[in-house]
């Protein structure tokens, strides 16, 4: 028997928990509303776009993840590219005059409590629902000719599992939806706030 | 135990890390990979967390620590098969060990250098890490599985950071 975890982060603990004691119980995943979603006409217009090399990592509580990195990276390259503030976007290193986009993604928090919710809400066939938050730092820098911008954005994935009312402001979405707007946001805010800080004013 | 291990097993899984990119961009040398191997008496096969077994593939981990090796190489665009400069080792240790409280691997390597026939760097690295676990077996495994792989990106992470390593790289350049 071969177990193959999927999901990233708690919400995969506390489901693969109490999904195990107690059958089939719905999970409903939620987007922290606190971060104001950026659509892609917000995003600043880059004059004469540079390649890009993007090197992404994701962890938990700082440790390398590679589940987390592998289920991942396409979606932040494709964010990456999607928001037109590059030329041509690659996830290897190498090429001569390209800008370096470094994207750390960590989920930080205490998977021990939420096996321990998950637990809870097995053992009653959901009836005693839980709420589990997985809490994404990412830490994004740019550099290009020896010049290096960093910047940090904080954003959060709210799942339910079981009879459990839903965070405050925030609409029920599918958990896959839910991860892909949560990392596309976290790109996009994060390249945003370089712009910001002149990250990309010496590519005019 | 090794019957009941054998049960239940995930495959151990490497990602190259951000700081070793970084520290092969600043070398900035092409390497080849060569042969790895497991030194005697070291555990190559079957590593287990709270009875889940770690599969690391064909050729066990020497294997896996070869592929880490390479998939680094490759993200920093730092890998070509017919370069001269070829890198290869053997795992010396290989421990893991997940806890209810905390979980710690040890990973150990001889690795070296080649140009050519030549021997140009040779180190023994060894690699200690731990990590919190859980009584929680779903999380200890999940966590063990993690820090593994974050153990070997330290254990390189230490390779290329090696000052020794990078001169030998840049005499080996200068002597081409």
């Amino acid at each position: 028997m071969r177990f193959a975890p999927t999901r990233v982060g708690r919400t995969a603990v506390a489901l693969a928990l109490s999904a195990l004691l107690g059958g089939c119980i719905s999970v409903k995943s939620f987007v922290d509303p606190a971060l104001p979603v950026l659509a892609r006409s917000d995003l600043p217009t880059v004059n004469a776009p540079k390649p890009v090399t993007v090197l992404f990592e994701f962890k938990t509580n700082g440790n390398a993840n590679a589940r987390g990195t592998s289920a991942l990276q396409g979606r932040v390259v494709a964010a990456v590219a999607e928001s037109g503030m590059f030329g041509a976007v690659s996830s290897t290193a190498g090429q001569p005059a390209t800008g370096l986009l470094k994207i750390n993604i960590n989920d930080v928090g205490d998977a021990s409590k939420a096996a321990a919710k998950g637990l809870g809400t097995g053992l009653t066939f959901g009836l005693a629902g839980s709420l589990v938050t997985d809490n994404y730092v990412c830490t994004a820098s740019y550099a290009l000719n020896g010049r290096s911008v960093e910047t940090t954005v904080s954003h959060a994935l709210h799942s339910t599992v079981g009879n459990h009312r839903p965070p405050p402001g925030a609409k029920p979405m599918a958990t896959m939806d839910a991860i892909n707007q949560v990392v596309d946001q976290l790109v996009w805010h994060a390249l945003k706030q370089l712009d910001e800080q002149h990250a990309f004013a010496d590519q005019a | 135990m090794s019957a009941l291990t054998a049960c239940v097993s995930v495959p151990a899984q490497y990602q190259p890390s951000i700081d070793n990119a970084e520290l092969l961009l600043k070398i900035d040398r092409r390497l080849s990979v060569g042969e790895f191997t497991a030194a005697p008496g070291v555990e190559n096969h079957m590593l287990s967390a709270r009875g889940v077994g770690i599969e690391a593939g064909a050729g066990g981990y020497a294997a896996f620590l070869r592929e880490a090796v390479i998939s680094e190489l490759r993200k920093s665009g730092s890998c070509d098969p017919v370069s001269p400069l070829q890198l290869s080792g053997a795992l010396t240790r290989n421990r893991l060990n997940s806890g209810y409280a905390r979980g710690a691997a040890s990973v150990g390597a001889d690795l070296t250098l080649r140009r050519g026939e030549e021997v140009i760097y040779r180190n023994s690295i060894v690699q200690d890490h731990e990590w919190d676990s859980s009584f929680a077996g779903v999380v200890a495994t999940s966590a063990a599985l993690d820090n593994y792989g974050a153990t070997v990106q330290k254990l390189l992470g230490k390779l290329f950071s090696d000052p020794a390593f990078d001169a030998a790289l840049a005499a080996a350049s200068q002597a081409h």
